[in-house]
């Protein structure tokens, strides 16, 4: 059987601003029906990779391909399957939410009314207001409604939740993202960038850290979690002088050890068990803590 | 280094490059002192840079969002204001100086009257005085820019000789106006200037960072004036993208129409009362003729340039062009809506709209061409275009508005000097090669004048020598329609590169090609035969011969390779003798040589 069409495939994608380099030799694929998270600090090129994929900028290595099509040759094709929320939202100031919502609605094929009612209530909008008046998570807000009410076949999210308040943004990606995904389960991707990884913990199928313009670590969220794991150790004495080199991290405090391990869990288990510690414990490390760790391993130690 | 120069370094380094570009434009008549370019140019820094500069210290803070940045830190308003005026007045008296020098003892020595030069003076210091007031009215640079002007104008429409209005026997207004008058404007443009001061002062100090957002720009913003049942057509649609397009452009070009009403409102009054002169050459030569029929030229201009700036320029400062990128239609489209809106607003506010007007108002007395010369209509719907194209392309380049309008001067300017310079490389050149028609007519000879049609052509109509620079023009507008431009000089003048380079080698192609041709091989067989002392009976030579006996050419000498010249005395009692070219391609030119010396000369089979 053959492998479906990935809704993104990005090949050692390299991209320059002058002499600094934003993205270096970046690859990833990402299937249909999947959320896809793209982590890193500022300044990791997380928003040029998207630019690249939304052909605002053009690739200057590598290859970028979205729904199998060329961005630069396919545009409009490519274009009418995906909607994008920027990282620095910006309407027309005279245009009401109303207007700039049926402006934006003449460009695609379809648009649920119903949804952008429903939206509306959620957020509390009023469409009737300039968005010239609209605070900054306001405008957020309505970017949001903008990309949610076409059901495009993907959604690509530079930082949609900054801005918003805590009660919206949880609302926002608990409920709006899963329905968008749940419309069409299995056919609608999204790929979002995020500092606030944690809110997008139960989302996130598989992604990607970047760093200085490199993927640091691309996985599953599932095999990540599997991977990156806090081992904690208590002894009755003092613990004894173990050689713990695999580990991301080691703690030590009184007669505790806490281990950050990737991959090599079960064999450091197998060393403290060796040591009859009094309680040992495993658990896995949230996203957020893959992210801090994947990124500290990566820094000079 | 302590703070304070750090902040006034700032502001040195933010006004730098539009204070160098408003220095040199006026210094240029002092520089070229016989340059009509150069006196344009002059006059233009003096109204249009002064301003510009005088809005920019503090319109770059509402430009780069940086306002709030810029109040909150830990120092009081009135220093961080003290610093921009520093600056700023430095900027503008010297740039002020320098144009007034060049305007007065170069550009138009013939303004240099002790009123004017007043006038002058009092202009400058009034801009500086109420820059702070209107930029922070307007919120924009390009805001205050235009209320500076709009004051100006009501400003020397108030000290003028309202009282000579209308004109007498023909003459328009005149002046000279007596020494008191003199002092009287002094007086009023300091009381003036001190107020606007105080104004500005105060309503810095009372100032409210209500947004930052170009929502809060009064040029793109501003009341809604329009009546509801216009204005509904205007709003857009849930279906019908390109008209949604194309109402979306009308409406981020508001400040166009609203002016362009006001510019035609005035001009009917004008033309309704009889103000306008009949000529449209008419040159305004006094103070208050400038006043009252300046503007509506300037604003014509400026709309026109404006036009094409506008709307792009405020999309890229707001972010909205980015995002459109990402909607499911095609930049190609975006950008040729853009441009066709761009060209038909700038046309239609600098040439059809007022053009209409005073035809409307003309027909009310009888003639509705009294104030409309129809050649230079036609003219100007030619050039008109080519400025606003022009300045939509700065659009593409530059990163906003401001930086657009700044930069457009430079580039507009850029390709008349290419060209100028490429003409003058192709004129060396054929001064010693000759030209390609030359080498053309005379290896193949052919008749002399085989190309003259296409030379008076050209010569006649010198647009189509700027015509792969448009169509270069055009491809590179929209190539950075699509990218995010950069904020440098560099990248502009990166940018500007190719459109010089094609300019330059058109200008050189055309002027090394046919336009600058000097050969005249009549008047050099004329004076060969001269030499033979031919005329006095019938004879013939080569062409062989001729180049024997006189320097002639090398097209010459190549034109008569292989010909036979026959030499008769003439019957008539004008003419001294006739020669006869049998040219090696078959053609026969005769050549009638007068008594006096002169020639006349035609070729046929």
């Amino acid at each position: 059987m053959n492998s479906p069409i990935p809704a993104i495939e990005i090949q050692n994608l390299a991209y320059s601003y002058g002499k600094a380099e934003a993205v270096h030799d970046l690859s990833l694929r990402v299937l249909p029906g999947r959320c896809y998270g793209l982590f890193g600090r500022n300044g990791a090129g997380k928003t040029t990779t998207m630019k690249c994929l939304l052909n605002l900028l053009r690739p200057q290595r590598g290859q970028v391909r979205v729904f199998g099509h060329d961005p630069a040759k396919a545009e409009v094709e490519v274009k009418r399957r995906l909607a994008y929320v920027p990282d620095q939202v910006a309407f027309y100031p005279w245009m009401s939410v109303r207007e700039t919502l049926d402006y934006l609605a003449s460009f695609r094929e379809h648009w649920n009314r119903k949804k952008e009612e429903e939206l509306f209530e959620r957020f509390r909008l009023d469409p009737s207001k300039a968005t010239g008046a609209l605070s900054k998570g306001q405008r957020t807000q309505l970017a949001l409604i903008a990309a949610i009410c076409p059901e495009t076949d993907m959604l690509v999210l530079d930082e949609p939740t900054s801005g918003l308040d805590p009660i919206v943004r949880r609302e926002f990606i608990e409920t709006v993202i899963g329905a968008y995904q749940e419309g069409n389960l299995g056919n609608r991707t999204i790929l979002v960038s995020t500092h606030l990884i944690t809110e997008f913990e139960g989302l996130i199928d598989e992604f990607t850290i970047m760093d200085q313009g490199v993927s640091v670590l691309s996985l599953e969220a599932d095999e990540a979690r599997q991977r990156y794991q806090r081992i904690r150790a208590r002894f009755a004495q003092m613990p004894p002088e173990l050689d713990f080199q695999s580990a991301l991290r080691v703690r030590r405090d009184g007669r505790e050890i806490e281990l950050i391990v990737n991959g090599s869990g079960p064999e450091l288990l197998e060393r403290l068990r060796a040591h009859n510690p009094e309680a040992l414990t495993t658990e896995a490390l949230t996203l957020e803590e893959i992210f801090v760790a994947a990124l500290k391993s990566e820094e000079p130690r | 280094m302590n703070a304070r120069m750090v902040r006034i370094r700032k502001e040195v380094r933010a006004l730098f490059w539009p204070w160098c570009a408003v220095m040199i434009a006026g210094a240029l008549p002092v520089l070229l002192p016989h340059s009509p370019t150069a006196a344009k140019l002059n006059v233009l820094s003096f109204f249009f840079g002064i301003p510009l500069l005088a809005t920019l210290s503090l319109g770059n803070e509402f430009y780069h969002r940086t306002f709030s940045l810029w109040l909150t830190q830990p120092v009081s308003r009135m220093q961080l204001w003290a610093e921009k005026m520093l600056v700023m007045c430095a900027a503008v008296l010297s740039a002020g100086v320098v144009a007034w020098i060049g305007m007065f003892f170069f550009a138009l020595p013939e303004m240099n009257l002790t009123y004017n030069k007043a006038a002058a003076i009092a202009y400058v210091v009034v801009t500086m005085a109420s820059a702070t007031y209107w930029t922070l009215a307007a919120r924009s640079t390009i805001g205050g820019f235009i209320l500076i002007g709009c004051i100006f104008w009501l400003f020397y429409l108030f000290v003028g000789e309202i009282e000579n209005l209308p004109p007498r026997d023909g003459v328009f207004y005149t002046v000279p106006p007596p020494t008191t008058a003199i002092t009287a404007i002094s007086v009023f443009a300091i009381s003036f200037a001190a107020l606007m001061l105080w104004l500005g002062v105060r309503k810095l100090a009372r100032f409210q960072v209500t947004g930052g957002s170009s929502g809060e720009d009064l040029l793109m913003a501003g009341p809604s004036v329009m009546p509801e049942a216009l204005a509904e057509w205007f709003r857009c649609r849930p279906s019908g993208a390109f008209l949604n397009l194309v109402r979306k452009e009308f409406r981020l070009l508001r400040p166009i129409w609203v002016i362009e009403l006001l510019a035609v409102v005035y001009l009917a009054f004008l033309a309704i009362f009889r103000l306008l002169p009949s000529s449209p050459l008419f040159i305004p030569e006094t103070v208050l003729q400038w006043v009252v029929l300046g503007p509506p030229a300037m604003t014509c201009l400026a709309l026109g340039g404006l036009a094409g700036i506008l709307s792009l320029g405020e999309e890229r400062m707001s972010g909205t062009q980015a995002w459109h990128m990402t909607l499911p239609i095609s930049a190609r489209r975006q950008w040729l809506v853009k441009l066709v809106m761009a060209v038909f607003a700038g046309t239609a506010c600098a040439v059809l709209f007022p053009v209409l007007t005073t035809m409307a108002v003309g027909s009310i007395y009888g003639s509705p061409l009294l104030y409309v010369d129809v050649s230079l209509v036609r003219a100007e719907l030619i050039v008109l275009p080519i400025l606003t194209f022009s300045c939509f392309w700065c659009a593409c380049a530059a990163n906003g508005t401001v930086r657009a309008a700044i930069w457009a001067m430079p580039v507009i300017a850029a390709i008349p000097f290419a060209s100028q310079g490429g003409a003058w490389l192709g004129r060396e050149l054929a001064q010693t090669t000759g030209t390609l028609k030359d080498l053309v007519a005379s290896s193949f000879h052919l008749s002399p004048s085989a190309f003259a049609a296409v030379t008076e052509y050209a010569n006649t109509r010198v647009l189509w020598l700027f015509i792969p620079t448009l169509l270069v023009a055009l491809f590179q507008s929209y190539r950075l329609f699509r990218t995010t431009p950069q904020n440098s000089a560099l990248w502009m003048l990166r940018c500007l590169l190719p459109l010089v380079a094609v300019t330059l080698l058109s200008s050189f192609a055309a002027s090394a090609g046919f336009l600058s041709s000097r050969w005249e091989p009549f008047d050099e067989t004329h004076h060969a035969l001269d030499k033979l002392h031919a005329g006095t009976a019938k004879i013939e030579f080569t062409g062989e011969d001729l180049a024997k006996s006189s320097a002639l050419t090398p097209p010459t000498q190549r034109w008569l390779k292989g010909s036979s010249i026959t030499v008769a005395p003439a019957h008539s009692s004008l003419s001294a003798y006739l020669a006869t070219i049998h040219l090696a391609s078959g053609l026969e030119c005769r050549l009638t040589v007068t008594q006096s010396g002169g020639t006349a000369a035609s070729c046929g089979n």
